[in-house]
């Protein structure tokens, strides 16, 4: 892992930068005029309006940045850099090689794209696509697609631009880019599909190598590891994969609830995690990208801890299991009967003798089971591809 | 004004006063020093001269006392008087100083903040050989304060530009630190490289057997920490030998973990060889009586024993981070293995019976159980409302299952690529 400073190491995306701010000054937690700042600074005004149409952004937000955004100086510089990348091009194409030709196509794609116009960008991204007849260069110009999509929220394109990166990253992709994409397609799945536990897969073997710090830096990239893992990961994995990794322990510091969380889990003290579960939903609050689910980690967490306590027992009492988390027997019943409910904990709650008994079939049954269920699934994919061959 | 010899005089007035009478000597000493500079050049040599004893005799006079402001404050007098003829003197001066401060006793905050002034005068000022060396010192503060971040951000900076300057001498402490420093953030494998690194710096140049001594420390302590006690110990052991020679206090601290290791790799008729052996002898103290008491109650296996003998000798055991870590894992493998021999006969036990047989609190018991079970250690479960810990029986080998499940998982991927075939022939 690189130790030199961050002047070495690419910074994220500026749009990605713009799209976080944008957020924080949703959720109270910048000041507009840093926004607007930005907005100047970056010449983002397609980035802004797009926001409002889609609209990410507060009636009150929107009427104040209005007031204060110099809208025309912007149109304006914007108009006149288009104009130069665009001489640029042509100047390249009559005095100079291919390659002139496809970095000032590139350089053009990389404004349109941080002033935050996908349609351009990506028009302007095929014809450099065009250009390009490496397939390293091809593949950073798919990541830098994807990146406008992650920041624009422009799903669609993330996801074609993912398809097509993929295709020419198992054709013959060098391993950095692999690795790279890898981190890419573990944020996707994570904020799309809400499909944690393939994040956390990929982003658990991309931890030792990752380098994708154009897409985020190496503490949010923990942090999500961490998040993910701990929400559909078990123990021994947690233990043995997560909170012993070396990136991991440089910069959990850095998120206090969350070191207090996984090392509860890992220590089996369930008081810490009921503890420190608030402070890690407040910091995934914060988070663009992983906002949107803190109900459902919320929940998978406080389901994981309740699972590791019982696997233990085969009965408990209601009142030493509500102490070693911490919260009191009626809230506990609660929570556990709604688990229950859901066929999520496999236990039963004698309210009377205030006992939880685990109902746990043993693991023989269990797999007979499973094996009837995998075969009959098998036979049915087995009479369709009858049917397709069947000419 | 004072003449030449009235000065020198005064001066040697200050060095015979300083046991005795250290008000009277302070007096002459900041006299001296606050005396003008006289005019021309040979007596300004002399009086230059004199004026850095009477620094150096201050310095060592308020160490003694303790007296860490004054200290702090000199060195401002320092930078202002010496900074302009003598720049060597100066930063030799000011490290002094910094060492003498570091005897004081709780003087770490001050330290740091005198450290970090010094740092950003030298910034202003452009002295980079002195600044590195502070901000070493500063470094190894932090990490002393458990500041990580801020030690590890302030090496990291300086390992580029020693490197650069191929500064040996300065490298090598500072992949010292760097090594002690991650060992202190549990990243392992980043503390073995930078003491490789170290080793590497340290093979190119002389090390003074002191300098050598700490590397042997830290290589103890990393391969203690990969559970490698046979090379630890060995490490520990040269360690040991040229600070006694030295007769340099740390030797006893690697007497300690020498004896640890001794006592993790249950070699414990060797440790008593040793600690009745000659070498043991000349450091008899409560780190010795500690490890005796220590080997003592891991022969009787007893847990109880253990846990008294580490609030008895609490601190020389818990408060040294290396013991405490290694003997935590000691308790908990000890705690174990009397918990598992205790259960082994039995099908079903009550918790409390296997409470009174430890003589360890029922719910300490439980959580132990509890633990195990999780980490596969025990094949049972806890029937809390019955107080019972109920054992399984080995389990049949299910091999049919597991691979009748393989075989079906097998046959999906199968079909998959014909369904994939299947559309390119389409």
């Amino acid at each position: 892992m690189s130790e030199t400073a961050s002047a070495a190491e690419p910074q994220p995306d500026s749009v990605l930068q713009l799209a976080d701010r944008l957020f924080q000054v949703g959720r109270g937690e910048a000041p507009v005029e840093s926004l607007v700042a930005a907005v100047e600074h970056d010449g983002a005004l397609p980035f802004w309006e797009a926001s409002v149409a889609a609209g990410r952004v507060s009636a009150a937000v929107q009427s104040e940045v209005w007031e204060t955004l110099s809208r025309d100086a912007i149109e304006q510089r914007n108009r006149e850099e288009r104009r130069a990348l665009t001489e640029k091009i042509a100047d390249a194409r009559l005095h100079h090689g291919e390659s002139e030709v496809r970095e000032a196509l590139v350089a053009r794609s990389e404004y349109l794209a941080r002033i935050g116009d996908v349609e351009q960008a990506v028009r302007s991204y095929e014809a450099a696509l065009r250009a390009t007849v490496g397939a390293g260069q091809r593949i950073d110009i798919y990541l830098a697609q994807i990146r406008l999509g992650l920041a624009m929220q422009d799903y669609r394109l993330v996801r074609r631009a993912m398809s097509l990166a993929r295709e020419h990253i198992e054709r013959g992709g060098d391993w950095e880019r692999r690795n790279r994409f890898r981190v890419y397609e573990a944020v996707f799945v994570m904020t799309a599909r809400r499909d944690l536990s393939g994040a956390a897969d990929r982003l658990l073997d991309s931890l030792a190598t990752f380098t994708a710090t154009e897409l985020m830096p190496l503490s949010r990239f923990i942090f999500y590891t961490v998040v993910c893992s701990l929400a559909t990961k078990e123990r021994p994995l947690l233990r043995d994969r997560v909170a012993k990794a070396p990136e991991v322990l440089q910069v959990i510091l850095q998120y206090p609830p969350l070191a207090t969380c996984l090392r509860g889990f890992v220590n089996c003290a369930y008081l810490d995690i009921s503890r420190s579960l608030p402070g890690v939903l407040m910091l995934v609050r914060r988070d663009r990208l992983l906002h949107m689910h803190e109900r459902y980690i919320a929940r998978e967490i406080r389901v994981a801890a309740y699972a590791q306590y019982l696997v233990a027992y085969k009965s408990v009492t209601l009142a030493s299991m509500a102490a070693a988390f911490g919260v009191g027997a009626e809230f506990l019943d609660e929570e556990l009967s709604r688990f229950i409910a859901a066929e999520r904990l496999h236990a039963k709650i004698d309210r009377v003798a205030g006992v939880i008994q685990t109902t746990r079939s043993d693991t023989r049954s269990a797999r007979y089971h499973q094996i009837i269920r995998d075969g009959d699934a098998l036979l049915n994919r087995i009479q369709k591809l009858s049917r397709v061959i069947d000419v | 004004m004072t003449t030449d010899t009235s000065r020198t005089l005064q001066l040697e007035e200050a060095n015979s006063l300083a046991e005795k009478d250290p008000t009277q000597a302070e007096q002459l000493y900041r006299s001296l020093l606050n005396t003008p500079m006289p005019e021309g050049d040979e007596s300004t040599e002399a009086a230059q001269r004199e004026r850095e004893v009477a620094v150096y005799g201050l310095v060592e006079l308020w160490a003694r006392q303790g007296r860490a402001a004054d200290l702090v404050q000199l060195s401002q007098v320092i930078r202002e008087q010496f900074d302009r003829v003598a720049k060597a003197k100066m930063a030799k001066m000011i490290r002094t100083l910094l060492d003498a401060l570091g005897r004081c006793p709780s003087s770490d905050q001050l330290q740091v903040s005198l450290c970090e002034e010094v740092v950003q005068w030298c910034r202003e000022e452009k002295r980079t050989f002195l600044r590195q060396r502070v901000e070493a010192r500063l470094a190894s503060l932090y990490l002393s304060q458990k500041r990580y971040g801020e030690a590890l951000a302030v090496t990291n900076a300086l390992l580029q530009e020693v490197k650069r300057l191929d500064d040996r001498a300065l490298l090598l402490e500072v992949q010292l630190l760097e090594s002690r420093i991650h060992h202190a953030l549990q990243n392992l494998p980043r503390a073995r490289a930078a003491l490789t690194a170290a080793r590497t710096t340290a093979s190119a140049i002389y090390v003074p057997p002191a300098l050598q001594g700490e590397i042997d420390m830290q290589a103890g302590v990393l391969h203690a920490e990969e559970r490698d006690y046979k090379t630890a110990f060995s490490y520990f052991y040269e360690a040991f030998e040229v600070y006694a020679t030295m007769d340099d206090e740390r030797a006893l601290a690697n007497l300690k973990y020498l004896l640890m290791c001794k006592l993790m790799i249950e070699q414990v008729p060797e440790l008593t060889a040793l600690l009745q052996g000659r070498v043991a002898l000349k450091y008899q103290g409560r780190e010795v009586d500690a490890m005796r008491a220590l080997a003592a109650a891991y022969e009787k296996r007893s847990v109880h024993e253990l846990q008294r003998v580490l609030d008895t000798h609490r601190d020389v055991l818990t408060e040294d981070p290396v013991i405490q870590a290694h003997l935590e894992d000691l308790y908990g493998a000890l705690l174990e293995r009397n918990l598992l021999r205790i259960i082994e006969p039995y099908s079903r036990l009550q918790l409390t019976h296997i409470a009174e047989r430890m003589d360890l609190p029922v719910e300490q018991v439980e959580a132990k159980c509890s633990q195990l079970i999780l980490d596969g250690k025990l094949n049972g479960i806890l029937d809390q409302g019955a107080g019972s810990l109920i054992l399984h029986g080995e389990e049949p080998a299910d091999d049919l299952c597991s691979d009748a499940l393989q075989t079906v998982q097998s046959l999906n991927e199968v079909v998959s690529s014909l369904f994939e075939k299947a559309s390119t022939l389409r």
